[in-house]
């Protein structure tokens, strides 16, 4: 009989009650041979297949366990879920899997074992990490978030109903973040620690590999940390012409749904807009006066959004703190531009979604929940000025226009690890250097083989 | 469209609308009812106020008109908009009425840590209405037997700190209910942690109780300086302390408060009172206790508004009233504010029960402000000096 999400969740969350759990897990992954990566890259793109189907019951379960826990949209879930999976064709697979095609001398040495403490702050994040993982040749012991138990669990019963050896390779758990013990455990039976977090769950790992580890174990123990990342576009002076209205309407909707998705709660939705305008000088001063574009993408956006929200409904409740946060972004965007400052602002009803032009604003981070700012540059220095808060933190920018080699690289000089097109912000390929490529690096390395 | 622009067009076009009719009389009236409350006139006189500052307060007609609002759409309390604290940074709260005393003052918040470059300015055109609201309701929460007695303050009074609201409240407190023995002990650069354990020496040999007034971040310097040889003072002494963690690196909770009184001053629980306020607002909250207020436990601490204040929750979202013990964002309806803007939404998160207020703390992440920075940042420029001496 099928398991629904919640069921797979209390059976994830019984099995963590003891850390032999754990051990034994890595136990049978160790006894087992990783298996050719091309058979599975071919299984993975059957069980996304699966997972891409709206009408698939784990997918299903999921969404709607998600839903009630978080009071997103189902229809906000299932395209935010089909951005997700977008990267996860059968060919993209396969050719990964093309890395770690070795011959029968070399795999035992790739039979390591990964643990992964999983974020919380949207489902699936961290799917990049844990397909690449399988497709490797990699075991996996996850640990997922207390705020989202979810999409793992049901995914890796997936792969087990389609394959029982390839389950064998991923096993997932859940525990509080008290447990200490529970994540010593972890740290003691894999060969080396992913986590997702803040920048506060980064430094607890970093310490706690510091404490526990010396010299070569240290390096070994914790490789990859996924810390607090900003995302942002670019629209470039032809990257939307107002006279051309479809176009126009076309990147702004793809912006709107970049925005929008996931609640804008992952690191690679979009907080910031920056629209290259010409701004002219007025008389003496070296006053700069917007000729209008970026203002008119703000309320064009803001129309985007609101159209949006009519499918992508946004969330049923919100919590105290996030609320208050967004009601101080709207009311400080508010009287500032009461006050005559160069700032706008467009609002939803119920915090669903605000919109702020400022004019001369440097990168703003976001609270989420569908709120962005506008604002104008020159060009790519300009903006560079602008990201000088965020230098190194910046994961994900969407550009529109063409000839933008100087916003690539200055985009790149700053961390940007995935350059796209609007609408394409949530689907970065597989090669996508998350987060600086510290887990794709870690992962490419050949391992020396492990002392027994 | 769903949503709209509120911007700089707005403004100029608000400027054009005519003004409602004006009531020539409405701060003889708040005060008259700051004197003598009528519970029963509140919502009334609050909807007259509403009229008076939306003719006579630019930015609160503007703020007022992007949200639909206007004295003929405006017919009871609830639908009166709320204006953030946040306009008093941003704009110039200014009321165009012909009445500026030569006595007007104007309070600036203590604006970021970063440094003083975005404080936000209350100007109190008619201070009067001010004062009679700040010492009727300490009155009755801080001095409620009515006799007067030596203060100290822990905060520099208005001569050293003009810009200060806490600071004239200190003067009207001397005023009012100071023995002719009050001492203030601090600058906006020191407190004078000597003399103020002076102070308490001088009033431990005595009978009379004695009362103090500061900011906590100044309470915490004086704990620190009584640490070596506690005090007791006199029964009946008591504290008002305001500010709560602004300006502290390791903020003293409320319970730490009334703890160190009691350990290191002598002064009971329940006359260690807490006082929220800020410049945005001429009207103050007080901790209730069996102190100041009968039939009231000391265990689970509420604090009430003065009669002509009247507090309320707002549902971030929605911005509607909340029912009691439903937590949003605290706003208060402050009759004292007449000369400004009444209706404050505040940043913090709080809930009403029964008329009183519990204050949970700031909402959102935003910069340290308040009082209790000019002692904290003496503290820390004072340590630098003293490294660089060395």
């Amino acid at each position: 009989m099928a398991e629904t999400s919640a069921q797979l969740v209390q059976a994830a969350r019984i099995e963590a009650l003891g850390g032999h759990h754990i051990y034994d897990a890595a136990a049978r992954m160790r006894r087992s041979q990783p298996g050719d990566s091309f058979r599975t890259a071919r299984l993975l793109g059957e069980v996304v297949g699966a997972w891409r189907r709206r009408d698939f019951a784990p997918r299903r379960e999921m969404i709607a366990a998600i839903g009630a826990a978080w009071g997103y949209s189902e229809p906000l879930l299932d395209s935010s879920t089909d951005a997700l999976l977008a990267p996860f064709t059968d060919d993209s697979m396969r050719a990964f899997a093309a890395n770690f095609a070795v011959n029968q001398g070399e795999q035992k040495q790739h039979g390591e074992l990964i643990g992964m403490v999983m974020p919380g702050n949207l489902p699936g994040a961290g799917l990049h990490e844990v397909i690449l993982g399988l497709l490797s040749g990699k075991g996996l012991i996850l640990k997922t978030s207390a705020a989202e138990p979810f999409f793992f669990a049901a995914f890796e019963q997936t792969i087990r109903q389609f394959d029982e050896t390839l389950g064998n390779r991923m096993a997932v758990f859940n525990w509080d973040r008290d447990s200490e013990d529970m994540t010593a455990a972890l740290r003691a039976s894999c060969d080396w620690l992913v986590a997702f977090g803040d920048d506060e769950t980064m430094q607890h790992f970093e310490a706690e590999a510091g404490r526990n580890n010396s010299g070569r174990e240290q390096t070994r123990q914790f490789r990859a940390g996924f810390g607090r990342r900003f995302s942002g576009a670019y629209v470039g002076k032809d990257g939307a012409a107002e006279d051309d209205a479809r176009g126009w309407r076309a990147v702004i909707d793809a912006f709107a749904l970049d925005i929008s998705l996931f609640e804008q709660a992952g690191c690679l939705s979009p907080h910031h807009i920056f629209v290259e305008e010409r701004k002219q000088t007025v008389g003496s001063s070296d006053r700069k006066r917007s000729v209008g574009k970026a203002y008119n993408f703000a309320a064009s956006l803001a129309s985007a959004l609101e159209r949006i929200r009519v499918n992508l409904t946004p969330p049923s409740r919100i919590g105290l703190e996030t609320a208050a946060a967004l009601r101080r972004v709207r009311e400080s965007a508010r009287w500032r531009a009461i006050g005559g400052e160069s700032v706008a602002i467009w609002e939803g009803e119920r915090l669903g979604w605000t919109v702020i032009y400022d004019e001369d604003a440097i990168f703003t981070p976001s609270p989420g929940y569908r709120t962005v700012t506008v604002s104008s540059v020159r060009d790519a220095d300009d903006m560079a000025r602008c990201l000088a808060e965020v230098n190194g933190r910046l994961e994900a920018f969407a550009l529109a226009g063409s000839n933008q080699n100087d916003v690539r690289r200055c985009l790149t000089e700053r961390g940007a690890s995935y350059l796209c097109a609007p609408g394409k912000m949530q689907s970065p390929p597989l090669t996508w250097r998350h987060g600086g490529g510290q887990f794709l690096d870690a992962l490419m390395t050949i391992p020396r083989v492990r002392d027994e | 469209m769903a949503g709209s622009a509120s911007g700089w067009h707005d403004r100029k076009m608000s400027e054009t609308i005519g003004k409602a009719v004006m009531d020539p009389g409405i701060q003889a009236q708040v005060l008259s009812f700051i004197h003598e409350p009528e519970p029963t006139r509140f919502e009334e006189l609050a909807l007259q106020v509403f009229r008076y500052q939306f003719a006579r307060v630019a930015v609160y007609r503007a703020f007022c008109m992007s949200r639909n609002a206007n004295p003929s759409t405006v017919n009871g309390f609830s639908s009166i908009p709320f204006a953030s604290t946040l306009a008093f940074k941003h704009t110039e709260v200014a009321n165009d009425e012909d009445f500026v005393a030569a006595s007007a003052l104007t309070f600036k918040t203590s604006g970021t840590t970063k440094g003083y470059g975005s404080r936000g300015i209350h100007r109190v055109s008619d201070p009067k209405i001010y004062r009679a609201s700040a010492i009727a309701h300490l009155r009755v929460m801080l001095f409620p037997e009515g006799r007067r007695m030596p203060l100290l303050a822990l905060h520099p009074t208005a001569d050293r700190m003009p810009e200060s609201s806490l600071s004239w409240m200190i003067n009207w407190c001397f005023e009012e209910f100071g023995a002719a023995s009050s001492v203030c002990v601090a600058t906006p650069q020191a407190l004078d942690s000597e003399s103020a354990v002076t102070f308490l020496r001088s009033a431990e040999t005595g009978s009379r109780p004695v009362g103090l007034m500061g900011t906590t971040a100044a309470f915490a310097r004086l704990f620190e300086a009584a640490r070596e040889r506690p005090v007791r003072l006199p029964a009946g002494s008591r504290l008002m302390d305001t500010g709560g963690a602004k300006g502290q690196i390791v903020p003293l909770k409320d319970y730490e408060v009334r703890e160190l009184a009691r350990t290191l001053l002598g002064i009971e629980p329940k006359c260690a009172i807490n006082e929220y306020g800020m410049t945005e607002l001429c009207s103050q909250l007080y901790d209730a206790t069996s102190f100041n207020y009968s039939g009231v436990a000391d265990g689970n601490r509420m604090k009430l508004a003065p009669p002509w204040m009247r507090p309320v929750a707002l549902d971030p979202v929605t911005l509607r009233h909340q029912p009691d013990r439903q937590i949003g964002l605290m706003a208060f309806f402050d009759f004292a504010n007449v000369g400004s803007i009444s209706a404050i939404m505040t940043e913090d998160l709080g809930y009403t029960d029964n008329g009183a207020v519990a204050i949970l703390g700031r909402a959102a992440a935003s910069d340290a402000r308040g009082c209790g920075l000019a002692i904290e940042q003496f503290a820390a420029e004072a340590a630098s000096r003293h490294w660089l001496q060395e």
